[in-house]
């Protein structure tokens, strides 16, 4: 398979992840950057056993290390500050665009794509249990943004 | 609940641009835009209202070049296991590594050479628990990866527009003089922070930092105000040099202002079981703590490295007289809190030690267990190349591709009693940030069976996930034919 047929099969969901990691604004960027570093890379994408998974965690190392604008800004929409009611959905953005990556990731993975704790944790790099320890938190986080 | 995560993914989604296409990608290479390169993190204009008082005012000064040859020595040790902390070793290494890695060549065979003069320098300076060298195979892709790391190569990681006709040059070039910017800034803020890995700081800790705005030609002054659940310090940044300067000392004042808050003492993960058995007397021993401390054993202070995350990792050997030993490590932290762990290491010359794969282990009908062992060798070394040779296993003439042999040329095997208070240990994954790749964890006969049956099981039942795959490679130690002792061989 040429390397122009491995990038055609993973790349949606390279792009799904990144864009929720960082936004669409910016996802296209942090995929681009970790698949052209690979592609820099003697063997490039055909020598990785796993380009799916090892591009994953390329991309979650990529965002956590550049601290893209999107994550490290707050993030505080106007009708919060006023106490106007907001439309559920909005809160809910509202918290996944202040998780921390790794939690985002774990939360993206799980509760959206629907793989398994054990199938994350093998797509970031850390262990089921970490995984879940991230959800934790986020499940915390959304229940005291909502409820609190 | 998670519902909700949901319903807000798929509207985070919903609108998603179409992905780029296989050329957009391909010619865009590096493209980030210059803001999102250049801000760190500006957090909420008001000052903390509570914070704690001074206790202790420090000045000290620190080289942003420490952090780049520090940097590569982290990836030697956490890589491949290599303990050079000789920082000129390093500044000559990083220049070689630079010429081949950003060079007009892309073949991989330079720095495969310079992968195997690095290990033949590095032979005395393995961690490894069985003493090994790692392959000039896996040491080049360690190389490959401190290349990969924009503080490594400072003033090459430019990339020569040449040949790249689809790309707007002007955008690359303004990246990447913003991305020249922001590694000043982040080894400031490495240096003010005292931490090496300021995202942690920012995400487990939910930090407060105002730091350097750099969109000036020349960095302002700012303070840096941490607030983590550990620690309270305020560093004050000298002006960040110039580009050219970039070795310069960079001066940072700081002072810990401990006050109210708690400084959690150290907690200590050994890398292997609290009882060891040893024929010789020669153990090794190593662990892991979860902050920058020192390490003594029996009060002598051993060599420390520092993982990114700010861990403290601790190889040791011992030389130990036969009898039973109780082995004292003692991890204590900038604030003088200390915790000991002890381990019994007991040496005799009597014990045998035998070499093979475990094809079988059972629980009879009196709940002992008995494990059958397909006898093996393992060699290293030139041993291990002549062993091969002449099973016929490699051509005549030619090097093994890793430093050791398993040579199982028969079929026998042999069976032993375990005994009930039998340590077994076996290779896993860290599960942790950054850290030291691979540990032992300790496991009991019952799970020993469920892993042979079902390795893939680990993570689910034991929370870690299992190095090896059936049947396990081991060195059995035995006393007086009863195994005392199961210790997984690490193979790379």
């Amino acid at each position: 398979m040429s390397e122009s047929d491995i990038y055609e099969t993973v790349r949606l969901d390279l792009m799904r992840y990144a864009t929720a990691l960082v936004g669409r604004n910016t996802a296209e960027d942090a995929v681009s950057t970790v698949v052209t570093r690979v592609l820099a890379r003697p063997g490039g994408l055909g020598g990785l056993r796993d380009p799916k998974q090892y591009l994953m965690r390329s991309i979650l190392n990529e965002v956590r290390t550049r601290r893209r604008q999107t994550t490290r800004q707050p993030v505080v929409r106007v009708g919060i500050l006023d106490g106007a009611v907001q439309p559920v959905e909005d809160h809910v953005i509202d918290v996944i665009e202040r998780l921390p990556s790794q939690q985002r990731a774990a939360a993206f993975l799980v509760f959206y794509e629907e793989y398994t704790p054990s199938e994350a944790a093998k797509l970031m790099g850390c262990r089921p249990g970490t995984v879940r320890r991230y959800l934790h938190l986020a499940r915390t986080k959304l229940r005291e943004e909502l409820d609190g | 609940m998670d519902n909700r995560y949901k319903e807000g993914f798929e509207r985070l989604l919903a609108d998603m641009d179409a992905a780029p296409s296989w050329r957009d990608v391909s010619t865009q290479r590096v493209a980030p835009s210059p803001d999102d390169m250049a801000l760190i993190y500006l957090g909420p204009e008001e000052e903390p209202t509570e914070i704690p008082p001074n206790v202790v005012t420090t000045t000290t000064a620190l080289s942003a070049e420490d952090i780049r040859l520090s940097n590569a020595a982290s990836v030697w040790v956490n890589q491949l296991g290599l303990v050079q902390d000789d920082p000129e070793e390093w500044r000559r290494r990083l220049e070689a590594i630079c010429d081949v890695g950003y060079g007009p060549s892309q073949s991989s065979t330079p720095m495969l050479d310079l992968a195997r003069d690095f290990i033949d320098m590095d032979t005395d300076l393995s961690v490894r628990s069985d003493g090994s060298l790692p392959s000039p195979e896996e040491a080049a892709e360690s190389l490959w990866m401190i290349v990969a790391d924009p503080r490594s190569c400072p003033e090459r990681f430019k990339s020569t527009t040449e040949g790249l006709d689809d790309v707007d040059v002007a955008a690359l070039q303004a990246a990447e003089d913003a991305l020249e910017k922001l590694i000043e800034v982040r080894n400031a803020v490495t240096i003010a922070a005292d931490t090496w890995f300021l995202d942690m700081v920012i995400e487990q800790n939910e930090s407060v930092l105002r730091l350097a705005d750099i969109s000036g030609a020349e960095a302002r002054r700012r303070q840096a105000i941490i607030d983590s659940t550990r620690e309270y310090r305020e560093a004050e940044l000298g002006a960040v040099p110039a580009l050219q300067d970039r070795i310069a000392l960079l001066q940072v004042r700081y002072r810990e202002l401990l006050g109210e808050t708690e400084v959690a003492p150290p907690v200590i993960t050994l890398g292997g079981a609290a009882t060891i058995y040893s024929q010789t007397g020669a153990v090794s021993l190593s662990g892991w703590v979860d902050q920058p401390v020192v390490v003594t054993i029996h009060g002598a202070a051993v060599f420390v490295y520092t993982d990114p995350s700010g861990a403290s990792g601790f190889p040791a050997e011992l030389s130990l007289d036969p009898g039973t030993h109780t082995v004292t490590i003692t991890a204590t932290n900038d604030a003088g809190k200390s915790s000991s762990v002890e381990i019994t290491v007991i040496v005799d010359p009597n014990l045998d030690v035998e070499f093979g794969f475990i094809t079988e282990i059972s629980q009879e009908s009196d709940g002992t267990w008995t494990l059958t062992s397909d006898d093996a060798e393992w060699l290293t070394g030139e041993e291990a190349r002549i062993a091969a040779i002449e099973d016929g296993e490699l051509p005549e003439g030619s090097e093994l591709g890793r430093d050791f042999y398993i040579r199982n040329i028969d079929a026998a095997t042999s069976q032993f009693n375990i005994s009930s208070a039998t340590i077994i240990t076996l290779q896993a994954h860290w599960a942790g940030s950054g850290g030291p790749g691979i540990i032992e964890e300790t496991v009991d006969a019952n799970a020993l069976a469920m892993l042979m049956e079902n390795p893939g099981s680990a993570e689910e039942q034991l929370g870690w996930s299992w190095m090896g795959w059936p049947p396990p490679i081991v060195w059995l130690t035995l006393d007086d034919g009863v195994v005392v002792q199961i210790a997984e061989q690490y193979v790379p």
